[in-house]
């Protein structure tokens, strides 16, 4: 639309005169303004107009009178004032245009902010989560923290120690029993020896009985008295050897019974333990895989702990970026207000007191850009936004 | 290792087992109340609870003194059974 209003004005040599001199002198006021260079960007970039089309567009030769000093076409007052209304509402679109931006760069921001505040909030909540599962895993409370199930392993590896223990004690004990019983079966042996020799004694009294009685008959009745000695002597000989089969029996019952009891001890002592060993060093090799896990687990702690640290510190940066969104509207704001500044002047420059006085151009545009900047803000010139440069309007 | 006056020497077999007690036995039993024993596994592969049993008798025979029992040459794969049983004291190093 605006391009249209240029050409209609570069169309029309006379009014274009004025109105190219009317928007040289307030754009010079503008570029001469703290503003000017944004504004001159903005409106380039924006509407794309303010040079291109009154700078542009417009040649010199066509802005010279005609040559018989007479007006062509309408007077100039009269294509001044509807020119004048005509950009006044140029520029009131433009306005409306840059609050549709300043409010869609508001909007669009305060979602990003939003957005990256809940991020923060889930990530915040993510390792919590995970910082939890780890602790849990390693020094928790949990009866199935890792390193309570390391104490156990350690305190089952010890136990099996104490039942090796206990077991060669027990080995020990049995020896022993075994060794004791070992030397009384010797000893037992020795009684056989005894009893055979008691048992010869006996066998040897007893032909000496038998020999006695046979000389105490060769004597006839004087022998009679010698008779029944030998006879007592070989009864005596054969009881000795009753007592002494009685005593070999029971030493061959008690020798029997020593070997089953020496075989108890052995079947008793004679343990392998590798298979306790073998189990006792599996616990060995599982606890020391559970503690390289803690010890890893406790280097991931740490790395989930410096990367918090980092997201925190990265969504710090970006929320205090966000504050461009800020410095922007501020921006605008005091670019609706130049605007609003040459709107009003153009429209009072159509005002029919106003139109013969094209000379108080200048003065004017001064007095309402003046009058409009009274209440602007200030305007920052803040070009970056790092820790603490944040510039306060 | 300086020879000791009164020293009993026993070399174990390569399967120190039970049945091994009783020759074990007499060796340790020719000592007397001094006697520094010197128990050799240099070729033991095997120990059963009865031979860590009789070692722990032997252990009492030389009144639990260090000085006068040592246990050379025990290899490796052995060291946990005889730590386990208490005789880690009397190991002596090569």
């Amino acid at each position: 639309m605006i391009r249209k209003l240029i050409a209609r004005v570069s169309g029309n040599p006379r009014p274009a005169r004025s109105c190219v001199l009317a928007g040289v002198a307030v754009a010079a006021l503008l570029l001469g303004s703290p503003a000017g260079a944004w504004l001159a960007a903005a409106a380039a970039a924006g509407a794309g107009w303010l040079g291109a089309g009154w700078l542009g567009a417009t040649p010199a030769a066509d802005l010279s009178p005609a040559a018989d000093g007479e007006p062509r076409g309408p007077t100039p007052e009269s294509d001044f004032a509807a020119w004048s209304l005509q950009f006044s509402q140029e520029f009131d679109t433009s306005r409306s245009s840059v609050a549709r931006v300043n409010d869609l760069v508001q909007s669009g921001v305060g979602d990003l902010g939003r957005s990256l505040s809940e991020i923060h909030r889930l990530i915040q909540g993510q390792q919590a989560a995970l910082q939890g599962v780890l602790e849990n895993l390693t020094a928790g409370s949990s009866e199935v923290s890792l390193r309570t199930l390391i104490g156990d392993i350690a305190m089952t590896a010890g136990a099996l120690n104490g039942f090796a223990r206990l077991v060669i004690e027990v080995s020990k004990l049995n020896m022993d029993v075994y060794f004791e019983v070992e030397d009384m079966a010797a000893e037992l042996a020795q009684i056989g020896k005894f009893v055979d020799g008691v048992d010869w004694v006996a066998k040897q009294t007893t032909l000496l009985a038998l020999n006695a009685s046979i000389e105490a008959a060769s004597v006839g009745v004087a022998g009679r008295g010698f008779q029944v000695v030998a006879n007592e002597i070989r009864t005596l000989a054969q009881r000795s050897r009753q007592i002494s089969a009685d005593i070999r029996a029971s030493n061959v019952s008690l020798q029997s019974r020593v070997r089953q009891t020496q075989e108890a001890a052995r079947q008793s002592a004679s343990q392998d333990l590798s298979a306790l060993l073998g189990s006792k060093s599996e616990l060995d090799r599982i606890r020391q895989k559970m503690g390289d896990l803690d010890a890893r687990i406790a280097g991931r702690m740490a790395d989930v702990h410096e990367i918090s640290a980092a997201i925190g510190a990265r969504t710090s940066v970006a929320v205090r970026s966000l504050q461009f969104e800020d410095i922007s509207r501020q921006i605008v704001g005091y670019v609706d207000a130049d605007l609003r500044a040459l709107s009003s002047t153009l429209t009072r420059l159509g005002e029919p007191s106003r139109t013969s006085g094209l000379e108080n151009l200048e003065t004017l545009s001064r007095q309402i850009l003046a009058e409009e900047r009274a209440g602007a803000p200030h305007l920052p010139g803040q070009t970056e936004l790092t820790a603490g440069t944040i510039e306060l309007f | 290792m300086l020879d000791h006056p009164d020293q009993v020497l026993i070399r174990a077999p390569e399967q120190f087992r039970f049945a091994w007690g009783s020759e074990f036995r007499r060796q340790y039993q020719a000592g007397g109340a001094t006697t520094r024993y010197v128990l050799d596994l240099g070729e033991t592969r095997e120990l059963d609870t009865a031979a860590l049993g009789m070692l722990r008798q032997l252990v009492e025979r030389a009144g639990s003194d260090p000085r006068r029992l040592a246990i050379r040459n025990a290899p490796s794969a052995l060291l946990d059974l005889l730590e386990i049983a208490g005789l880690q004291p009397y190991l002596s190093r090569p």
